[in-house]
C-alpha cells in the first residue's frame, strides 16, 4: 500500500488487490486503515521514481511503435497505425504486450481503438483488462461507460454526476448546443475526439522517425560480433529500401531493447543525407562500445529522421580545388566523436564589433561570405571574452605605457591607435554597450597585443581597460 | 655547374634514404614557406611536404602561439595552395580576419574543436587518413613520441603536411615539453622580436609599431643543420613579407653553434653530424 500527504492527513494513494479486498481504497486515511487492519504495510509514495519508471516503460514501448507519449502519471499512449501487422494482428500485438508486462511484474490494462479518446476510455473504464474496439465502433464501446471516461476536468465530472448523467449514452442523447452552453466547449470536444469526429494528435516522446526497420531475435544477442552483424543488416535493409526514393536521413537512431525492459539508444548524424551503409556503420561503430547488453537484446530498431534528397555527388568546385575527394565522410566522423557543432567554417558578418564580425557556419555550407575592411588590422588570436587588465595610461586618449595581464607586467614600447569602434546599439542586448577605443601595442619582448578602453576617457571612475587579442 | 647538379641529386638521394623515409621513395613535393630565403634552404635539405612539422611559440608566445599561427598561415598558403585545410583547435581564439591578413584563403579552412590533446591527435589522424584534404593543422600541448610517429606515418602516406602548433599553458609545461623528442621532420620556433627603436622615445609619445618582426629558428631539421632567420611582416602594406638569414646561420657553416641551439647542445649534435656527412 502506498500513501502520500493529502492536505493535513496521510491518504492511501494506491493499494494492492489484497488491501482493496479489505476495503482499503485510495482516499482512505492511513490512520483509519491502521485501525481496521493493524498489520497493513504502508510505504511512502515516490512520484519522481514513478515518473522515471514510466519514462523507462515508454522507452521500452517504442518497440511496438515509434510514436509513444506519456499520458498523465500512469498511462502510455501508442500510435500503432501501420505497426500491428508486424505481429500478425492487433490481438497478437496485445498478447505480446501482456506477456511482457507479466514478466515485468506490472499490472496493467490496455485497449486498442480508432481514436485516442476511445482507447483511453476503454483501457481505464472498459469491462475487461484488454480490449480491442473494432473499427468504427467507438460509439458502441463508449455508450455504457461513465462520463469520467471522457478525460474531463474534475469539476465538470462532479457537475455531470450531480445532474445524474451517469452514462455517455445519456450525454449523446442531449442536444449539442445545450450541452455546450451548459458545460463549455471542452465536453463536446472530448466527446468528438473520442468518437473520431475531431482530430487529435499525440505529442510523442521522441521525434517521429520518417523511416525505420526493425529486427527481432529468436534468441537474445549479447556478443559484440552479433550486434555488429545485426546493425549491418539493419543498415543494408534501410539503405536498400530508401535507395529508389533518392532520399536519405541525416539523423539515425539505433534502439536496442534489452531483455529486462531497458532500452538503449545510440544516435548519429551526418553532414548530409547518406545511404552509404558502410560509412554509416563506421559512424555507429565508434559508439557501439557504449551499449550494455547484459543478458542480451531481444530486438533492435533503426530509425531515420530529417530526410533529405540525396545530392548527386557534388564536388567542391570552390577555390579551384584540385582535390576530388568527398569531404562529407570525414566531417561525419569528426562530428560524431567530437560533438555535433565541433566542425565548422568561418563566415563574416557586416559588423564592426570584432567578436560579432565572424560567425560559425556548418562545414558543408555553400560558399561563405568573407568580407571585411582590408584596411583594419586584426589580431590572429581573439579572446572569446575580453579580459580586464590593469593599465596605466597617463594621458587622455593615449595608449597605456604599461599594463598587467594575467599577473604579468608588460611595458609598452610602441603603440598605434586609437581605432574607435562604436557599439551596435540597435541590436538587442547591445543597448548599454560602450564605445571601445582599440590600440595596438608592442611590449618590451616584441609581443603585440590588441587592447581597448571601454567608454570615453574620464578621470572618475578610472577608465577600464581590456585585452582582446594577440597579433601574429 | 655540373658539380652543382650533382650536389642537388645527392641531396635528393639522401632524402630517399630509408632511415629518413619509411617507404624509401623520394618525396613528391617539398615543404615551402613562401619566403624565398627559407625555401632555398628547405629545397637544399629536400624537406618533404608529407611529414610532421612542429611549430612552437618562444620567448613569451608559448601559450598563445600568435606568431606561430602567423607563420603557419604563410606556410599553408605556400605549401597547400589548393584544397581543404583542417585546423584542429582546443581554444576558440583563432580569428579569421587576422589569418586572412597573411593571405590564407579562409574558404578552404575547416575548423575542428577538440577538448583534449588526445582528441586532437585522433582528429589529425582521421583527417590525414581521409585523403580529402591538402593540409592539417593541430594546436596541441602535450605529445608523446608514439603519437607523433603515428601522425608521421599517416602524413607520409597521405603526402600532405601535418603541422603541429604547440601551445603550452604554463612556463613549466613549456620547459618540460619543448625538448621532448618527437617524430617531426622539421621543428620550428617562432619568437616575437623587438626592433631597435630610435632614441627619440619620450615619456609622452610612443613610437609607431612598424612591421612585425619574428625570429624564426629551424632548430631541428632531419636533413640539414639548424638555421635562424629574422622575418618581417608588414600589416599595413598588405602581405609584405621578407626573411633575412641571421648571421648565426652563416656561422653554422663552420659548425659553431647558434645562439638558440647553444641552450640545447645535445639537440644539435645530430644535425651537426648530418652536415658533415652532406
Amino acid at each position: 500500500m502506498l500513501a502520500a500527504q493529502a492536505g493535513n492527513r496521510l491518504e492511501i494513494q494506491a493499494a494492492n488487490p489484497a488491501a482493496r479486498a479489505l476495503g482499503l481504497k485510495p482516499g482512505v486515511a492511513v490512520a483509519d486503515a491502521r485501525a481496521w487492519v493493524p498489520q497493513v504495510v504502508v510505504l511512502p509514495l515516490d512520484p519522481a521514481a514513478d515518473a522515471a519508471d514510466l519514462k523507462r516503460l515508454a522507452d521500452w514501448a517504442t518497440r511496438f511503435s515509434p510514436l509513444v507519449a506519456i499520458d498523465g502519471t500512469d498511462g502510455l499512449m501508442l500510435d500503432i497505425a501501420g505497426c500491428a501487422h508486424l505481429w500478425g494482428s492487433e490481438a497478437r500485438m496485445l498478447a505480446d504486450l501482456d506477456r511482457h508486462m507479466r514478466v515485468f511484474g506490472l499490472t496493467h490494462r490496455a485497449a486498442i481503438a480508432d481514436t485516442i479518446g476511445t482507447a483511453w476510455a476503454a483501457a481505464r473504464f472498459g469491462p475487461g483488462p484488454n480490449r480491442i474496439v473494432p473499427h468504427g465502433q467507438q460509439k458502441m464501446a463508449l455508450s455504457e461507460l461513465t462520463p469520467q471516461a471522457l478525460r474531463l476536468p474534475e469539476e465538470l465530472r462532479a457537475q455531470l454526476q450531480r445532474l445524474g448523467l451517469k452514462r455517455i449514452a445519456d450525454l449523446c442523447a442531449l442536444p449539442r448546443a445545450a450541452l455546450t452552453r451548459r458545460f463549455g466547449a471542452v465536453l463536446m470536444d472530448r466527446l468528438d475526439q473520442a468518437l473520431g469526429r475531431q482530430d487529435e494528435t499525440l505529442s510523442p516522446l521522441l521525434p517521429p522517425p520518417q523511416c525505420y526497420v526493425r529486427m527481432d531475435f529468436a534468441e537474445p544477442i549479447a556478443q559484440r560480433a552479433d550486434i555488429d552483424r545485426a546493425l549491418d543488416l539493419l543498415l543494408k535493409r534501410l539503405t536498400e529500401a530508401l535507395g529508389p526514393h533518392e532520399s536519405g536521413p541525416r539523423k539515425l537512431d539505433l534502439s536496442c531493447y534489452r531483455l529486462d525492459g531497458e532500452t538503449q539508444r545510440l544516435s548519429i548524424g551526418t553532414a548530409r543525407a547518406s545511404l552509404d551503409a558502410a560509412h554509416l556503420f563506421r559512424l555507429f561503430e565508434e559508439k557501439l562500445d557504449l551499449l550494455r547488453p547484459d543478458d542480451g537484446f531481444e530486438a533492435m530498431r533503426l530509425s531515420g529522421r530529417e530526410m533529405e534528397r540525396l545530392q548527386a555527388q557534388q564536388r567542391d568546385f570552390e577555390a579551384g580545388s584540385a582535390i576530388r575527394h568527398d569531404l562529407a565522410p570525414l566531417i561525419d566522423r569528426l562530428s560524431n566523436r567530437l560533438g555535433e557543432d565541433a566542425v565548422h567554417r568561418f563566415e563574416t558578418r557586416e559588423s564592426h564589433i570584432p567578436e560579432r564580425a565572424v560567425r560559425r557556419l556548418p562545414p558543408l555550407a555553400e560558399s561563405p561570405r568573407l568580407h571585411w575592411p582590408k584596411a583594419a588590422q586584426r589580431p590572429v588570436r581573439l579572446l572569446p571574452h575580453p579580459e580586464p587588465i590593469d593599465a596605466v595610461a597617463p594621458i587622455p586618449d593615449d595608449p597605456p605605457v604599461q599594463f598587467r595581464w594575467r599577473h604579468v607586467l608588460h611595458r609598452v614600447r610602441a603603440a598605434e591607435g586609437p581605432e574607435r569602434i562604436a557599439p551596435e546599439w540597435w541590436l538587442p542586448g547591445q543597448e548599454d554597450a560602450e564605445i571601445r577605443d582599440y590600440y595596438r601595442v608592442e611590449d618590451a619582448e616584441g609581443r603585440r597585443y590588441w587592447l581597448y578602453r571601454a567608454g570615453l576617457y574620464q578621470t572618475t571612475p578610472a577608465p577600464r581597460w581590456f585585452l582582446h587579442g594577440m597579433f601574429g | 655547374m655540373n658539380a652543382q647538379i650533382d650536389l642537388a641529386q645527392l641531396r635528393q638521394r639522401i632524402a630517399c634514404i630509408p632511415a629518413l623515409r619509411t617507404d624509401g621513395r623520394a618525396p613528391a613535393s617539398l615543404l615551402s614557406t613562401g619566403l624565398p630565403a627559407i625555401d632555398a634552404y628547405l629545397r637544399d635539405a629536400a624537406v618533404p611536404l608529407g611529414a610532421v612539422h612542429e611549430i612552437a611559440g618562444h620567448a613569451g608566445d608559448e601559450e598563445q602561439g600568435a606568431a606561430g599561427a602567423g607563420f603557419l598561415a604563410l606556410s599553408l598558403k605556400a605549401s597547400a595552395a589548393v584544397g581543404w585545410i583542417a585546423w584542429v583547435t582546443q581554444d576558440a581564439d583563432l580569428y579569421a580576419p587576422g589569418l586572412a591578413a597573411f593571405g590564407l584563403d579562409l574558404r578552404r579552412l575547416i575548423l575542428v574543436s577538440a577538448r583534449r590533446d588526445a582528441e586532437v591527435c585522433w582528429a589529425l589522424e582521421e583527417a590525414l587518413r581521409s585523403r580529402s584534404l591538402s593540409a592539417v593543422v593541430g594546436e596541441i600541448g602535450v605529445l608523446t613520441l608514439n603519437a607523433t610517429r603515428r601522425l608521421q606515418l599517416a602524413a607520409e602516406q597521405a603526402g600532405i603536411p601535418c603541422f603541429l602548433l604547440r601551445r603550452w599553458r604554463t612556463q613549466e609545461l613549456a620547459q618540460q615539453q619543448r625538448l621532448q623528442p618527437i617524430s617531426a621532420v622539421t621543428r620550428w620556433r617562432v619568437a616575437p622580436q623587438t626592433r631597435p627603436r630610435s632614441p627619440e622615445q619620450t615619456l609622452t609619445t610612443l613610437p609607431e609599431l612598424g612591421p612585425a618582426q619574428w625570429r624564426l629558428d629551424l632548430w631541428r631539421c632531419r636533413n640539414a643543420a639548424a638555421a635562424s632567420w629574422i622575418m618581417e611582416f608588414g600589416h599595413a602594406d598588405q602581405q609584405r613579407v621578407a626573411a633575412f638569414p641571421l648571421p648565426v646561420a652563416a656561422a653554422l657553416a663552420d659548425r659553431s653553434i647558434s645562439a638558440t641551439a647553444a641552450a640545447e647542445p645535445e639537440a644539435d649534435r645530430a644535425t651537426a653530424t648530418l652536415l658533415r656527412f652532406g
